[in-house]
């Protein structure tokens, strides 16, 4: 049987929830339905402006691509279906780009939702677990043989996405000091890393063939089945760049790293 | 060694004698770690500093080896029939660890549905089942940090019309039944007797001051005749008197200075903390006059 601090809690989410005020809920407080009314709206503004500000706070590309007024409604929609789940507000948020994907507002601009997902992994980068990278020292030391045969942990803020879309552009266009002019980026795929070097979260471009290597990497092959996995889906595939290219981001966590808390 | 080594902690002063501390906001980081930048001990929100790693944690690690440091929760909703987060208690409990913090502190709230957490106090009726249910959890909490927390009175909006304790009665009933200590907000004491009636004054003079242990003082503004905690400006005048008079009635406890909404730069903080600081000293001389 419900307990009635269960009722009242239950009743009290609905008024948070919808506009109405359930008639048990005003017979519970003190104050007329127009004063209880009244309150309860500053406590329904209050959630939402939390949810929003959470939003905002992991999202700032999206927001500034749709401007303040699109962002807010996206946001209170977003939480009518996808409410928060977690007493920590750096959760809310994580299924924001499959929601702008789906959104009639939004849909007709696909590449939001693109954008949405890679600000997720650099939202998720920023509070990842710290660790060591990887040393050059220790990769240069390697044989060709012994290379092939290595398996190197990720770093754990390390992520990437495939797009359709210009994704690292857009987002590297919102950036201070950037070299890129968002007016100027021209509809192409692309693809993104999203590493930490210390603190700082970057986002690199980086090939098809990247992605597919990256994807290996993380199921737990070694090099050899790695570069294997990305000449297989994209010839030009040049493992020597690429490889640079992820020890100067930071792709690699050093094997005696501390395990992630 | 690790400098983020509990070992490493200095050994801060009992609590009792931390003097008044202003909230760690992220826009105050470079300012707060400047030599000379004086601050009797700060007060971080537990949630911001749940990821595993990255900068906010590597900052409240820094500053812990200079200030003791207390963390203060928002978001565990010790009264939430459902949706109460073991998990969340599990994040605070390494936190914990990892900071070894002078205090910590949640609310008298509950904040989530089957379904949904609002991220938001709201207020409990004060009923018998609401105490058994906040006592069991702030029993559990404490075993789970396996030290004594403190617990922390709302602003509110609404009341409930059949209750069985007053706010005071409520608070001291819960401390000498779990051994929590209270956090009593005297803006959150003054607010709700702006916005709901009940004497903030009486209240002071209710609460059993062996539990006190700490005491917050923030700013709110006035909308529509209503007054809005937003922690978003000065102490009101009216809250000084409140805590010359729980000074007076509890000594010296530690004082924090609370400001999220239209953050000011650090010296705005640090002059409230003095005139909180100055509050302290005028109470211990009229201590030993008398």
């Amino acid at each position: 049987m419900q307990s009635s601090l269960e009722r009242l809690q239950a009743d009290f989410a609905t008024a948070l929830r919808d506009a109405a005020l359930p008639p048990a809920l005003a017979q519970a407080l003190v104050g007329s339905d127009a004063q209880l009314a009244a309150r309860l709206r500053l406590y329904r503004g209050n959630v939402f402006a939390a949810w929003r500000h959470a939003l905002a706070l992991a999202y700032p590309v999206l927001q500034a691509l749709v401007g303040s007024d699109c962002f807010d409604t996206l946001a209170e929609r977003y939480g009518r279906v996808h409410p928060s789940r977690d007493g920590d507000l750096n959760c809310f948020g994580a299924a924001f780009a499959a929601f702008v994907a789906g959104d009639a507002a939004t849909a007709k601009l696909p590449y939001l939702s693109d954008v949405a997902a890679l600000e997720w992994l650099v939202h998720r980068a920023q509070r990842a677990a710290d660790a060591p990278m990887l040393p050059r020292e220790r990769l240069v030391a390697l044989s060709p043989g012994e290379l092939l045969a290595a398996r190197f942990p990720l770093h754990p803020a390390c992520a990437w996405l495939a797009s359709a879309h210009p994704v690292c552009s857009i987002w590297t266009a919102h950036q201070t000091h950037s070299t890129i002019e968002l007016s100027r980026v021209a509809p192409r795929a692309e693809c993104a890393l999203v590493t930490r070097r210390r603190w700082r979260v970057t986002v690199t471009p980086i090939t098809r063939g990247d992605v597919l290597a990256l994807d290996a990497l993380r199921a737990g092959a070694d090099m050899d089945a790695t570069i294997s996995a990305a000449l297989h889906g994209d010839r030009g595939f040049e493992f020597a760049k690429a490889f640079l290219r992820w020890i100067e981001c930071g792709v690699f966590a050093a094997a005696d790293a501390p395990p992630a808390r | 060694m690790s400098t983020n080594s509990a070992s490493a902690a200095p050994r801060h002063a009992a609590p009792q004698t931390l003097g008044v501390g202003i909230g760690l906001r992220a826009s105050h980081y470079a300012a707060l770690s400047m030599p000379g930048c004086r601050v009797d001990w700060l007060e971080a929100h537990s949630e911001n500093y749940f990821g595993p790693g990255g900068y906010d944690l590597h900052v409240l690690c820094a500053l812990r080896e200079h200030h003791p440091i207390s963390l203060h929760g928002v978001g565990l909703g010790l009264g939430s029939v459902h949706g109460y987060s073991e998990a969340h208690v599990a994040r605070l409990a390494a936190l914990v660890r990892r900071i070894d913090p002078v205090l910590v502190s949640e609310h008298l709230s509950w904040g989530a549905g089957a379904h949904t957490t609002f991220n938001e106090l709201l207020p409990l009726p004060l009923t018998h089942a609401a105490l058994h249910l906040v006592g069991e959890r702030v029993e559990r909490l404490q075993d789970a940090l396996k030290r004594r927390v403190l617990i922390e009175n709302i602003a509110q909006y609404v009341r409930y019309r059949d209750e069985d304790y007053d706010e005071p009665a409520f608070l001291n009933a819960l401390a000498a039944r779990s051994g929590c200590g209270i956090l009593l907000d005297l803006n959150n004491l003054y607010v709700n007797q702006c916005n709901l009636g009940t004497p903030a004054a009486a209240a002071v003079d209710a609460i059993d001051a062996r539990h006190v242990g700490e005491i917050h003082l923030a700013g709110h503004r006035r909308v529509d005749g209503l007054a809005i905690d937003d922690h978003g400006a000065a102490v009101d005048d009216a809250v000084w008197d409140l805590y010359a008079q729980a000074l007076r009635r509890f000594g010296p406890v530690p004082t924090l200075i609370e400001w999220d909404n239209d953050l000011p730069p650090l010296d705005t903080l640090l002059a409230e903390a003095a005139r909180a600081r100055l509050c302290i000293e005028r109470i211990e001389a009229d201590a030993i006059l008398a």
